[in-house]
């Protein structure tokens, strides 16, 4: 059986039904003075919804001005990182993807360096598929180029914004 | 029933949800739409709370503000109104119960229920004496000093009941407990703020 609070809740709110609202009252005849006390807890929620609503909200337009001010500060610190990352050069990702890059050049340059004869023309194709089968980044793509009678061999190596100034082609 | 929607379990309106769609896109001028919409409700709710008319003004921006950041989790099951309303209730309750705290004034139930017998069925004699005609002022600032010494989760459950209207099974989805306990609460409530108002209901 539900506490006896519960029941006398239910009783004075009108939401006790049928069979229980039957026993319930049968329980209540030992209390005559329960009738009363009901009559008193409906005066008393008059009392709560005649003189206890809430006066209205002064100033509707400025509250919400208000409002607006606090979520525009909240958002502008944020919008500030936003922008500040946008334009930063060396966040970790861009030092990770530098060293990768870094490292298929310096092998580009080891290789055309020591490997490879000074009139590497046939060979120059073949040595870029070497760096790009062992670039540690597959964002680089090397291509080689080369002229027999400008005895000269071009790398052109893609994905790769920045190049250490201390590497030199031999 | 929350008085804002036709039920308050049933889903949020259409165009009410494309205001929220753009306000979790991050459209503040949408969210401000919405807060036109709620603010008068709000306020009043809150103010039924905690009886003080710059602190409802400052917990109903904490809570529209709460609702801005926590919009992205609004999924539409409910009316827009009854996710708000629970995050302005508790933003309220959590008030409530800080400034019993800080205050000292910490609503001790246990201490108080022992003057109030659970079969007792007449409210003990009034703690005041007898008030003679009061003006209409006078009643509201004696409804509030006497709902400011209710504890938060009896002060609630009156306060939704009797004010607000809302049924049983909304003030315990507000209350985040049973039905069983609501009623409880009530019966409490209602006993406590009999002891404290008798003079004043009894004289209308």
């Amino acid at each position: 059986m539900k506490p006896f609070e519960e029941r006398y809740t239910a009783w004075i709110d009108g939401a006790l039904k049928g069979e229980e609202l039957q026993r319930f009252e049968e329980e209540l005849s030992q209390h005559p003075e329960a009738v009363e006390d009901r009559k008193a807890v409906h005066q008393l929620g008059r009392l709560l919804r005649d003189f206890g609503s809430a006066p209205p909200l002064r100033n509707p337009d400025f509250f919400n001005h208000q409002l607006l001010a606090r979520i525009e500060a909240e958002q502008a610190p944020a919008r500030r990182e936003k922008v500040e990352s946008a334009h930063a050069g060396w966040s970790f990702g861009r030092w990770a993807w530098l060293g990768g890059a870094a490292c298929v050049a310096g092998m580009v340059f080891v290789l055309s360096s020591t490997l490879l004869p000074k009139a590497g023309g046939a060979s120059a194709p073949y040595m870029a598929q070497i760096v790009n089968a062992r670039a540690a980044d597959s964002g680089v793509w090397v291509t080689a180029l080369h002229s027999d009678a400008d005895d000269v061999t071009v790398l052109w190596i893609d994905g790769l914004d920045y190049l250490p100034a201390s590497y030199q082609l031999q | 029933m929350l008085k804002e929607t036709a039920a308050s379990a049933s889903p949020a309106p259409e165009d009410e949800l494309v205001l929220v769609a753009r306000a979790q896109a991050g459209d503040a001028q949408a969210f401000n739409e919405l807060v036109t919409r709620y603010r008068t409700r709000a306020y009043a709710m809150i103010y039924n709370m905690v009886r003080n008319e710059q602190d409802a003004w400052d917990l109903a921006q904490d809570g529209f503000l709460k609702a801005w950041k926590s919009i992205g989790r609004f999924r539409g099951q409910s009316s827009f109104f009854t996710w708000l309303y629970r995050i302005l209730m508790n933003v309220t309750i959590d008030w409530v119960r800080k400034r019993q705290i800080e205050g000292g004034t910490e609503f001790d139930d246990t201490q108080a229920l022992q003057a109030v017998e659970p079969g007792a069925l007449t409210a003990p004699r009034a703690e005041l004496p007898p008030a003679d005609r009061l003006s209409d002022k006078e009643i509201r600032e004696r409804i509030d000093a006497s709902i400011q010494r209710l504890s938060a989760e009896h002060r609630t459950a009156i306060v939704l009941r009797e004010i607000e209207g809302l049924e049983y099974q909304e003030i315990a989805d507000v209350m985040d407990c049973s039905i069983g306990t609501v009623m409880s609460r009530l019966f409490y409530a209602r006993k406590k703020l009999q002891t404290m108002l008798k003079d004043v209901y009894e004289t209308l």
